[in-house]
């Protein structure tokens, strides 16, 4: 039931991409002779990857295709725990990027890696208030003031684990007056000024543009998300599959991902 | 009247095929889900401290949204069903709304009324009333999507029954304020046990309001709907048994609204 | 009380002035849609008029001038002393016999002791004191309309209207219902409309014929139904009528279809109008021209033979006669043709026709 909401922020964050994108896509266009091999990968993929990949994956995907004529992507978004769920029940998939590595480890516990899952970026939690930041917030320990009005991500999802995470390790008990289901939840909060200050990550930030400010602190080292990705054992273009992922964790991958906000492995 | 034995039944045996299709589509997920119940832990999974909490905050939420819808609901009905004037088809259709729309639109909607930016919400502010994350604004949102099967209900029940026993009541000598208390509100009592009872159920499987508009809280605002969703996220057992429950509770409430339903059709079956 | 009403219906052309005396019962008839039902449902102040003004006693129930002159006044229904009784009971179906009868007196601010007490003696009033603890739901058409009657009278009403009262009951129970209708409304003021002759002779002083919106006629039952103005009221009361003008001892009537010939001397002048009233039982029809000359005769087309029961109407244009079935054989070759209507003197009504003052055309 999320989904429209979910939808027009990522209408609004491709909205924004977009504009930034005639920057990457240039040099990608004018470089292509480094894969003299382009020429004879062919095959089509179903590429399953967690919901925050979203706009880097899509725009990666047609980077891909454009370099490569003769393969086609289709990508599945979800988020990781649902991606595992299906492709354990027998959804056909090739590659499986995760956002984080406990939701991978549930699929090479199944064994249906092809090869050892690699990471290929990092995300961060950061703060995010409205544009202005009327509460004044400078660090997270200001989260904690009474009467503030924080939401986070509930302890269930990763967003939210990461927070506790960070909450044990600085000593600081938060009380927010929400606990959402998902980093879009909390963004909602946030653009629509229901709330004071939330905590999501980095790409989120960048991702909602000017919709929120985002505010980075020093306690967020302390629970960094890795993002692994792999090729599953009943891919039926492997040689596709492989080379996307090489793509993926290549500089023209990476340089993409930084983009959004994403850090290195 | 209960039918003969043998009765002409003018149903072509494709049309049962298709029937039996229909039905099965929707009973057979019920059944899948039924299946997927982890019985062993059922009572434990349901009667967690955050499940009980979900379970306590969605009653007490639903009940409250369904005494509003009554208080509110009840007029509208009267108004729309009883009086003529300029732009009541318009309003009737803006009003009857929610029921079409996705309850997330009309978190939204909420959101700009009574959230803290909102068109109401800063005067609230001043005021300091702070709606925002609240249970009352849980209670909002389920009055916003359940005040239409109310009112559409009642308003229904108001055009069959007529108003023909209202103008006998009023040439006896009884004011409007007594033919509604002696003579309409009796006659539609069915009508609006139904109609509450319906909104009691969609109060309670109300989620997507709630969502964008009270947040998510154990205690507060986080209702039975907000914590199988999240729940699902990392225990779907969880989420299953406490799906089950709302299917339970949502089959109570239908068979009890069903059978609320009937005496209204009596009823206006002995008056047309 | 002396009720008056005038009252002005544009998009339905009703223009209609009535009064009712202190006491009086009058009985409106008039055919579908004449404006009967916009007649007492204005009264009642269930509808509003465009224009005109009523009054019962001393109390204005409306009074709405035309073009928007003057103040206008609309009493609430519930404020007018006005009781409407309908075609059917609708008695309130959640409510008991007796509460339904207590119904008014509550309503005017009676104990609901008291309110009972009153309720019982209004259902003795209607021979219905047993039924008092039943549900609506549990009685007869005909036990049903009695206890109407006694709610509409337990609001103790200056003026009781009754709209068809006994036309949804069965044929078996409504010389019952009308009997018990006879004593209420004894020296009770009241308008009842019918489609009935029978309701009008029994429980009416005066009738009055509405058509077209206008009345049409007016006066005892005795005088609207032997000496009938017009053919609503002839059909009413079974009477064949004829309307003409006066010529030697001939009647031509208004379309001159047909003449009557071997008229007796009435009390009217050459060339002035003249009806004549006569029941289809007392006309016989033959082939040939009568031969006994002291019948009154006409020719006319015969149309057509409608059995009826134990006898078969025979009709023209002008006429009708009520033949016996043997009669009807005989002359069931003749059905298309012209043939001899013929009855004699002592069976016809003959009068002055006179027209009435806002008679329709």
């Amino acid at each position: 039931m999320t989904r429209p909401l979910r939808a027009l922020t990522l209408l609004a964050a491709l909205g924004i991409l977009s504009a930034g994108l005639t920057g990457c896509a240039a040099p990608a266009e004018t470089a292509p002779p480094a894969s003299a091999s382009a020429d004879i990968l062919e095959g089509s993929i179903t590429v399953f990857a967690a919901a925050s990949l979203t706009t880097t994956f899509t725009e990666l995907a047609d980077a891909f295709e454009a370099q490569h004529s003769g393969t086609t992507i289709s990508l599945n978004f979800a988020g990781s725990s649902d991606l595992v769920t299906q492709i354990t029940e027998g959804a056909p998939a090739d590659v499986f990027a995760s956002a984080d590595t406990k939701n991978m480890t549930k699929l090479t516990d199944a064994d249906l890696q092809k090869t050892d899952p690699v990471d290929f970026a990092t995300n961060a939690l950061e703060i995010a208030v409205p544009p202005g930041n009327p509460a004044g917030i400078a660090d997270f320990a200001d989260l904690a003031t009474p009467g503030l009005k924080l939401v986070v991500c509930a302890p269930e999802v990763p967003c939210g684990s990461a927070t506790v995470a960070i909450e044990k390790s600085a000593g600081i008990t938060l009380s927010p007056v929400s606990e959402e289901s998902s980093v879009t939840d909390v963004l909602g909060k946030i653009t629509s000024g229901q709330a004071d200050a939330g905590l999501v990550y980095v790409t989120d930030v960048t991702a909602a543009g000017d919709a929120v400010e985002g505010i980075e602190f020093a306690e967020s080292a302390e629970a960094v998300n890795t993002y692994p990705i792999v090729a599953l054992k009943d891919s039926t273009s492997p040689d596709v599959a492989q080379a996307f992922i090489e793509y993926v964790t290549g500089s023209a991958g990476q340089r993409v991902l930084a983009a959004a906000g994403f850090g290195a492995p | 009247m209960s039918p003969a034995a043998k009765q002409y039944s003018g149903v072509p045996a494709w049309v049962a095929a298709l029937a039996v299709v229909g039905a099965t589509f929707v009973l057979l997920p019920l059944a899948a889900m039924v299946l997927r119940v982890n019985w062993a832990e059922f009572i434990p999974l349901i009667s967690s401290e955050s499940s009980v909490a979900a379970l306590l905050l969605s009653l007490r939420t639903s009940l409250a949204a369904t005494v509003l819808c009554v208080i509110f609901g009840v007029p509208m009905a009267l108004v729309l069903a009883r009086t003529d004037f300029w732009g009541q088809k318009l309003l009737r259709s803006l009003v009857l709304l929610p029921l079409v729309l996705p309850p997330v639109v009309g978190g939204i909607a909420l959101l700009y009324t009574f959230g803290r930016r909102g068109l109401l919400g800063q005067t609230f502010e001043v005021l300091g009333i702070d709606i925002a994350f609240t249970t009352t604004a849980v209670v909002l949102a389920q009055t916003f999507v359940a005040l239409p099967f109310l009112v559409l209900s009642l308003e229904g029940a108001l055009r069959t029954v007529g108003t023909r026993y209202e103008a006998i009541g009023a040439t006896l000598g009884a004011g409007p304020s007594t033919v509604l208390r002696r003579i309409t509100l009796p006659l539609v009592v069915p009508a609006v046990v139904s109609g509450a009872v319906l909104s009691f159920a969609r109060a309670l499987g109300e989620f997507g309001a709630t969502l964008t508009f009270a947040g998510s809280l154990q205690g507060s605002t986080r209702t039975l709907p907000l914590e199988i969703y999240l729940q699902r996220e990392t225990d779907p057992d969880t989420a299953v048994a406490l799906s089950l429950v709302l299917v339970v509770v949502a089959i109570v409430i239908v068979s009890l609204a069903h059978r609320t339903g009937r005496p209204s059709l009596r009823r206006a079956r002995e008056l047309s | 009380m002396t009720f008056s009403v005038d009252l002005h219906v544009t998009d339905r052309d009703v223009r209609l002035h009535l009064t009712v005396a202190a006491g009086e019962t009058v009985a409106v008839l008039g055919p579908n849609g004449a404006g009967k039902s916009t007649l007492l449902n204005s009264i009642a102040g269930l509808i509003r008029p465009d224009s005109g003004r009523s009054q019962l006693g001393g109390t204005v129930l409306f009074d709405l001038p035309a073009a928007g002159s003057g103040r206008r006044v609309w009493r609430p229904a519930h404020r007018r002393g006005v009781s409407l009784l309908a075609q059917e009971p609708l008695l309130f179906p959640h409510l008991s016999v007796l509460d339904n009868v207590a119904f008014a007196p509550r309503s005017a601010g009676a104990s609901a002791r008291h309110a009972r007490e009153t309720a019982m003696h209004w259902l003795r009033q209607v021979d219905a004191e047993p039924l008092a603890a039943r549900r609506p739901a549990e009685l007869s058409g005909g036990q049903a309309q009695r206890i109407a009657v006694a709610r509409a009278l337990a609001s103790d009403p200056g003026l009781l209207l009754l709209d068809e009262p006994l036309a949804a009951l069965d044929i078996s129970v409504a010389p019952a219902v009308r009997r018990m209708l006879r004593r209420v409304l004894v020296d009770r003021s009241a308008i009842i409309v019918t489609h009935d002759v029978l309701d009008a002779y029994t429980l009416a002083d005066r009738v009055i014929i509405v058509e077209n919106g206008r009345i049409s006629d007016e006066g005892t039952p005795a005088e609207v139904f032997d000496r009938p103005r017009g053919a609503f009221a002839a059909g009413l009361a079974g009477l064949n009528l004829l309307t003409g003008i006066r010529r030697g001892t001939t009647l031509i009537t208004a379309d001159a279809v047909a003449a009557v010939a071997n008229l007796p001397e009435p009390g009217v002048t050459e060339g002035s109008p003249l009806s004549l009233a006569v029941r289809p039982a007392a006309v016989a029809v033959s082939i040939a021209p009568p031969t006994d000359p002291r019948l009154i005769r006409l020719q006319a087309e015969l149309i057509d033979l409608e059995p009826r029961g134990d006898f078969v109407r025979a009709r023209s244009a002008v006429l009708a006669a009520d033949v016996s079935p043997k009669e009807a054989a005989q002359l069931d070759t003749a059905v298309g043709s012209p043939v001899w209507f013929s009855f004699p003197t002592s069976a016809a009504t003959l009068y002055p026709t006179v027209p009435s003052e806002n008679s329709a055309p």
